[in-house]
């Protein structure tokens, strides 16, 4: 990565790669969500926060999720409608699975191109005012994704060192299948 | 009663959905909340018919714990199915070698994950 251009250039693929991985996967949990920029991150009220980290041998960074709690609890599934947990574990582990769900698309998408990062698992608060201060290196971006029942915000912080490169796509040889379908050993 | 399970996740939610399904189809299902959780209850449990098994967890994460298996007699064919955010060929191809049956990527279908359990326990 030798110029400035060829930075963005990489960064502005793995946020559409992102961009389409929140797209897909919200579908997925029939709350179908609206991509669009601007706007201010509004952390007021009750929210709920869970940030992955991520490092392969040349970038790293964090995926940040964050909204509010009432999205989330629409997210929660059935079977955690009964658990004996209180609210806030409950929360805070259905939005840290979906921050592993997120990455785990992009981690996909970013392994066609010779790119296989480690992942953290999911670190996840509730509270009021949450904020994540920005990276003090690399690049950062917020993105904003509207639902009928409010909004819930992705930032991508990444790191590059000069040797990171993102190879042509190749096609994936080896499945994966389609998500939930069993690849049989 | 038709076989015991062992379902490790980190996740809650995913605990909860998998131990539902298995629980309807008429398994008995055993929680763990990571590999080192999952060899400590799998020691009381050897009758477990099959894994269900996360990759990324704390502690001790899914694939060190199948190496772990495949080091004890009692669990050298224990069937496991890996159910995983994760995608990589390279880490597929680990788990096979390893002699995971299967691999799921989340999320899940549980009619699906029900009839691969079904099929790799043999139970009907």
């Amino acid at each position: 990565m030798e110029t400035l251009h060829d930075q963005a250039t990489a960064f502005t693929e793995i946020q559409e790669y992102l961009v389409k991985a929140t797209a897909d996967l919200f579908e997925r949990y029939r709350m179908p969500v609206k991509h669009s920029f601007g706007g201010t991150v509004d952390t007021s009220g009750q929210s709920v926060m869970a940030v992955i980290g991520y490092a392969a041998g040349n970038m790293r960074g964090a995926l940040l999720l964050l909204t509010a709690r009432s999205i989330v609890d629409k997210l929660r599934p059935e079977e955690l409608r009964n658990v004996r947990a209180p609210d806030d574990v409950v929360l805070r582990d259905v939005l840290g699975e979906f921050s592993n769900m997120l990455l785990g698309r992009v981690k996909l998408r970013l392994s066609t191109r010779g790119v296989v990062p480690l992942v953290t698992t999911p670190t996840t608060i509730i509270g009021e005012g949450l904020q994540l201060p920005a990276p003090t290196s690399g690049v950062s971006a917020w993105h904003r994704f509207s639902c009928p029942d409010g909004e819930l915000f992705v930032r991508l912080d990444a790191t590059f060192d000069a040797d990171f490169v993102l190879l042509p796509e190749r096609p994936i040889t080896t499945p994966p299948a389609d998500e939930g379908v069993m690849v049989e050993f | 009663m038709i076989g015991r399970v062992m379902v490790v996740d980190d996740s809650l939610m995913v605990r909860q959905q998998v131990s539902r399904a298995l629980t309807d189809a008429g398994f008995t299902v055993v929680e763990a909340h990571d590999g080192a959780d999952a060899l400590a209850k799998l020691t009381d449990a050897k009758d477990t018919a099959l894994v269900v098994l996360d990759v990324n967890m704390p502690n001790m994460g899914g694939i060190e714990l199948l190496e772990s298996l495949r080091r004890l007699d009692d669990f050298k064919t224990l069937p496991v199915v890996m159910l995983t955010t994760e995608g990589q060929p390279g880490l597929m191809q680990r788990a096979k070698a390893l002699g995971a049956k299967g691999w799921i990527i989340k999320p899940f279908k549980t009619e699906l994950l029900v009839a691969a359990v079904h099929k790799l326990t043999g139970a009907s």
